[in-house]
């Protein structure tokens, strides 16, 4: 909302410098996003001159040689081709400097000394144009004779214009008059109400039609609690006058005609929208406001042709749609400069369905914006008199005597009582009753006090945002100002903290990671389906994404049901600007993934490849609930680490263990020991990877174990491996990557390990060295498990695997260095031997293990 | 018998260590003087030998003298140890200690988790609990129950990114109550009502979270933002505790003694409302929105709007990290450009 100061003024006396005045208005809720001043750049260089002498110019006809005294050392001389230049006129003159308008060029030009047929000028005599006041150009701009010469234009012709931002609840705001009342209450001044009266000198307006119907009728109240109508017959439609002008122009309208600024200068000035019909082109002279016939249509102002919804309201005459209710008036009774008989409408429409309507058609205008936020119906009367005074005033003819005012909405005049207790409840301090009342009836709520401490306020019609006693604190608050209430601490009893594993294992996880050498990334919640699919080696996803009905854009158009082609996608676009000598590429994220609940699993097979089109295929819903919002964390590496001058070789590049480390590390922080373990080929696809988007010969199932023995859980919580190059690929990656992802709300559920201490033994341990064969697809994982359950054996690290000549063809050694210890004596080599017997009986019976000698 | 000449075992002690040039030697060298047969201890054990008025000053003598021996054996042999090693490894000696380490990968959090983790840090000090809501939300939650309704012009204050599409109006009851309706959260609000759906006073939370807006990304805008909201609510909580605490929380975050000020602000699900701007260079700038809890929120949650008073406020994580770090272009955050994320090494 575009307020001039110079507008502002006719309503309130602004007693504050403007950087102050605009300062309380924000302080107080209206806020000035910006402060612009016309006639800034003019500086001293265009001031006011008088035309001392008028001479013809030498070579042409229509130019003349002003010279013009301009509180200078000398008038100057200077050529002029306006019509209207007379001797002895107060004019704008600019100095050879000054930034003017160009019209032609657009923008501004600075003024330069020019010969202009033969004569040199060097400053110039300027029009409104020129100045930037307002179009005209045909003449110059012609002042007030009081002036005083060399007096600057910018003092007398510039403006300052606040830019207001309203917030939604405040109607009021949306009017210069408003932003008078609010800086009235602020600066402890009354407030000049514009003046309503005009002269009714026609006959008396006729409430009902030769063929005896209502002027106007409202067919559906509901959308419409009052319409004023007024009628002036025989006005000229003509262009406005400059104050007229000026007034719209600075506040960002461009002047039509003196009927349609009157109407928009009275919108702009009191919040009311109006309009204006071409009283002769309704049909039998009526208006019925109706909400649309099935498949009814209407032709706008601006040539836009708009198909009716049941929902939306119209103004129509006898037969047809001459408006859309509170959005834009029609194109078949718009006002023509051949218009003489005027109907004003003045009306109210409900705020939810102009919003609705204006937001359906694409539609949002001045009028519907104003309404949307909701208008006293009181408000419609004054409007229509200030307007009928001002169409008087610009284009003559005769008014009606009278108005119609089809009302069926009227209410009462709200009464809002605020005790003293509640105001010094929220604003915990006492205000003086005095204070409270004078704030009160500042901002125009007539306040009675009623002891023993209520104060009564008495709503003004133009605060529609005023309902309950907290609005009034509200009010009294704002303009008491924030800053003058103290600050206190929050004391009194602290609320219970909520626990949540699940957040507190991702922080912990997030931490693990990032001390191993790992960058967290976060990326967008949204991905495509395409990127959904890519995932999958073969075939397409079978996990169905939710989509959005108006995402920001093609490349999120989906909820993401995994974190994988965020990261991998960041993975990749890093990886882009790495050189080897910035060693391995280790990205992690941890956050949601979104499951439709209920969503039936798309069929891979009998998918076509149009997602939309398979989804409708297969008839799928997502149930329509919140989907799961699961936890999950995904781990990417890859590259080699980065040469050193300290090691001669090239390091080998990141393979399947260095992320099984990570994930070992994270598991031994966590208190939740991660076993791995091969996919099992699921019936009856036996081929089918159980990753589809990882090598299925380098890929494993992470389990967290629990208990021991034949008592252990294996709770399955994510999966590793290496990316399947075919996917690699679709993510534009070069080079073995290594993923790991983990669900974290799985992982959450499970009871960390408890730490508990065990007394050392005091006893030697014994150690040996044993070499153990099996048949090559025996996972090393069963050996140890055979060798760890004995409780005498401490340790048993693999130090070395073996194939070759040594052993057995589709056999393989490990060797594994033991160590033996009891906590309550010395083993003895008989001990030992018992032992080792003991272990290689099961290995054998367990793997067909052999040991291999030496 | 004649008193043992100390000095002169010294001076021949000192002149055979400074002799021994090796291990071997040095071992021979103990043994002879410092050995069990050797000359100290023979003396030593001779002493009841003599009379009886010199054996304190003798006895001492000797004494003092074993230690100082075994002294000079000591730092002869560590002098022994090093020349070995400068012989053996004379590059061992003189590393060149600007060398560069061997490289080992550093990893770092995000920025945004950084931040989110500082700011919750300070509202936990100030005996705040810390719960996460879900992002996919319905429009009753997101809108309707934080005084919202369907065609509300305050529904112009958020953009919204749907997933169901309006329903079809009832041509019947048009103005009927529609479907709930889906939607991604557009700020951490909703969380208000869910709260308090569980919870009862005293209720003092932050809720930190991710939130999305149907908005054009600039250098100021991102269509996915953080956002921590907060909310109080017990008896006699004033205007006064919103003021304070937000204060506080500014301080503990940006630094004590930054100048605040509130100016009057809408939202909703407030009443009074207010915007918490502070003084950054010569520039005020805007950082959170915040009010009174509106009583009928108090209310609907089945408390008692005349005993509960409380306030609210929601502040974007983002933003307090551009000022904090001096980020000028809010897309970095999720461009996740490695160069841009590992600037944050080590804060925290």
């Amino acid at each position: 909302m575009k307020v001039p100061l110079s507008w502002l003024a006719d309503y309130a006396d602004l007693t504050l410098p403007v950087d102050d005045l605009a300062h309380r208005l924000s302080m107080a809720g209206a806020e000035v996003e910006s402060i612009d001043r016309t006639g800034g750049d003019w500086g001293d260089t265009v001031c006011v001159g008088l035309v001392t002498a008028l001479e013809p110019h030498p070579n042409a006809d229509r130019l003349r040689l002003a010279t013009v005294d301009y509180g200078g050392d000398a008038p100057q001389t200077v050529v002029c081709g306006a019509p209207n230049v007379a001797l002895g006129q107060k004019i704008a003159f600019a100095l050879e400097g000054a930034e003017l308008i160009d019209a032609h060029a657009g923008g501004t030009r600075r003024l330069k000394k020019s010969k202009i047929r033969g004569v040199e000028s060097a400053g110039m005599v300027c029009s409104e144009r020129e100045l930037g006041l307002s179009d005209e150009h045909e003449g110059i701009l012609v002042l007030d004779d009081a002036l005083t010469v060399g007096a600057p234009i910018a003092d007398i012709l510039g403006d300052t214009i606040l830019d207001i931002a309203p917030t939604p609840n405040r109607s009021d705001h949306f009017s210069v008059l408003g932003i008078a009342r609010e800086v009235a209450a602020l600066t402890a001044q009354t407030v000049r109400e514009p003046a309503l009266d005009y002269l009714q000198d026609g006959p008396p307006i006729a409430e009902t039609t030769a063929a005896q119907a209502n002027l106007v009728e409202i067919a559906d109240p509901d959308l419409c609690p009052r319409y004023v109508a007024t009628i002036i017959r025989g006005i000229q439609v003509r262009p406005s006058p400059d104050w007229l002008q000026t007034r719209l122009i600075a506040a960002g309208q461009r002047p039509i005609n003196n009927v349609v600024d009157v109407t928009n200068f009275v919108m702009l000035e009191m919040g009311q929208p109006l309009h204006a019909f071409d009283y002769d082109r309704l049909a039998e002279g009526r208006i019925i406001v109706r909400r649309p016939r099935p498949g009814e249509r209407i032709t706008l102002l601006d040539g836009s042709d708009q198909k009716l919804a049941p929902n939306h309201l119209l103004i129509a005459d006898a037969n047809t749609g001459v408006a859309l209710a509170g959005v834009m008036g029609g194109a078949h009774s718009e006002v023509t400069p051949q218009t003489t008989n005027v109907l004003l409408e003045a009306a109210n429409f409900t705020g939810a369905n102009t919003r609705r309507t204006a937001a359906a058609l694409k539609q949002r205008t001045e009028a519907s914006l104003r309404f949307e936020k909701g208008l006293n119906p009181e408000l419609a009367a004054q409007a229509s008199a200030r307007a009928m005074r001002l169409l008087l005033q610009t284009g003559g003819g005769t008014a009606d005597t009278g108005i119609v005012d089809a009302y069926p909405g009227k209410q009462p005049r709200a009464r809002v009582q605020l005790t003293a207790q509640r105001l010094a409840q929220i604003a915990g301090v006492d205000l003086p009753t005095e204070t409270v009342r004078s704030i009160l009836s500042g901002l125009g709520f007539p306040t009675q006090w009623k002891p023993p401490s209520t104060f009564i306020a008495e709503v003004p019609p133009w605060r529609t945002d005023i309902a309950i006693p907290d609005d009034l604190v509200e009010e009294v608050l704002r303009v008491y100002g924030y800053d003058n209430l103290p600050s206190r601490s929050l004391s009194g009893a602290m609320p219970e903290p909520t626990i949540d594993p699940r957040l507190r294992l991702r922080e912990t996880a997030r931490d693990a990671l990032a001390a191993l050498g790992c960058a967290e990334v976060i990326t967008y919640s949204a991905t495509t389906a395409a990127a959904q699919n890519a995932l999958c080696a073969l075939g397409t996803s079978r996990v169905w994404a939710i989509p959005l009905l108006n995402p920001m854009s093609s490349q999120h158009d989906h909820m993401r049901t995994s974190l994988r082609p965020g990261v991998l996608a960041s993975y990749a676009a890093n990886a882009r600007s790495r050189s080897r000598l910035d060693g391995p590429l280790q990205l992690f994220e941890a956050g949601k993934v979104f499951l439709p609940l209920g969503a039936a699993p798309l069929d891979a097979a009998a998918a076509p490849s149009d997602e939309t089109e398979s989804e409708a295929a297969a008839g799928l819903t997502d149930g329509g609930g919140l989907p799961l919002e699961r936890l999950e964390l995904v781990l990417a590496i890859g590259g080699a680490p980065a040469p050193s001058p300290h090691d001669p070789a090239e390091p080998p590049p990141l393979d399947l263990f260095h992320i099984k480390a990570l994930l070992d590390s994270l598991a031994t922080t966590l208190r939740l020991p991660f076993e791995y373990a091969a996919p099992q080929p699921q019936a009856p696809q036996a081929n089918q990877p159980s990753d589809p988007a990882l090598l299925p010969g380098v890929c494993a199932i992470v389990s967290v174990v629990q208990g021991a023995g034949k008592k252990a859980r294996r709770t399955p919580v994510g999966v590793v491996g290496q990316l399947d190059p075919v996917v690699a690929q679709r993510f534009d990656i070069d080079g073995p990557l290594f993923l790991a992802e983990l669900d974290i709300d799985a992982l959450a559920k499970l009871e960390p390990q408890p730490i508990s201490s065990s007394t050392l033994s005091r006893y030697p341990a014994v150690t040996e060295d044993l070499a153990i064969v099996v048949a090559a697809d025996v996972p090393a994982a069963h050996i140890a498990a055979i060798l760890t359950r004995n409780a005498l054996i401490e340790r048993a690290d693999l130090f070395d695997t073996y194939t070759g000549p040594q052993v057995a063809a589709g056999k393989k050694s490990l060797a594994y260095a033991i160590a033996y210890r009891a906590p309550d004596r010395t083993l003895t080599d008989a001990d030992v031997l018992k032992l080792r017997g003991s272990i290689i009986k099961q290995l054998q019976r367990e793997l067909q293990a052999t040991i291999r000698e030496g | 018998m004649a008193l043992p000449d100390l000095a002169a075992i010294e001076s021949d002690a000192r002149r055979d260590l400074a002799a021994a040039a090796d291990a071997p030697a040095l071992d021979d060298w103990r043994t002879r003087y410092l050995g069990r047969k050797g000359i100290l201890t023979a003396l030593l054990r001779g002493l009841s030998d003599l009379p009886q008025a010199d054996r304190p000053a003798i006895g001492q003598g000797a004494n003092q003298l074993k230690r100082a021996l075994e002294a000079a054996l000591t730092e002869r042999q560590q002098e022994r140890r090093r020349a070995e090693t400068e012989a053996q490894a004379p590059a061992a000696t003189s590393i060149d200690v600007t060398l560069p380490a061997r490289p080992h990968p550093q990893g770092q959090l995000h920025p945004v988790t950084l931040t989110r983790r500082a700011m919750e840090r300070v509202f936990r000090e100030m005996g705040f609990d810390v719960v996460e809501g879900p992002e996919v939300e319905w429009d009753t939650y997101n809108f309707d129950r934080l005084r919202v309704p369907r065609d509300h012009p305050a529904r112009d204050m958020w953009d919204t990114i749907w997933i169901d599409p309006e329903s079809p109006e009832d041509p019947a009851a048009p103005l009927a109550q529609p479907a709930p309706r889906r939607l991604l959260r557009t700020h951490t609000s909703p969380m208000q009502i869910r709260y308090l759906e569980a919870h009862q006073p005293p209720i003092r939370v932050v809720v930190p979270g991710t939130c999305y807006r149907y908005e054009a990304t600039d250098a100021a805008h991102e269509w996915m933002l953080t956002q921590i909201e907060g909310l109080v609510i017990d008896e006699n909580i004033s205007f006064p505790h919103l003021k304070g605490t937000l204060e506080s929380f500014v301080h503990r975050f940006l630094g004590p003694g930054l100048e605040t000020r509130f100016r009057c602000d809408y939202f909703p699900f407030v009443e009074p409302g207010a915007e918490l701007s502070i003084r950054w260079g010569d520039r005020w700038l805007e950082m959170l929105g915040a009010g009174m809890v509106h009583p009928e929120i108090i209310e609907a949650a089945g408390l008692d709007p005349e005993r509960y008073t409380g306030f609210a406020f929601g502040m974007g994580v983002e933003r307090f990290a551009m000022l904090r770090y001096g980020i000028e272009d809010i897309r970095n955050f999720y461009q996740n450009d490695l160069r841009f994320l590992q600037q944050f090494r080590g804060v925290s």
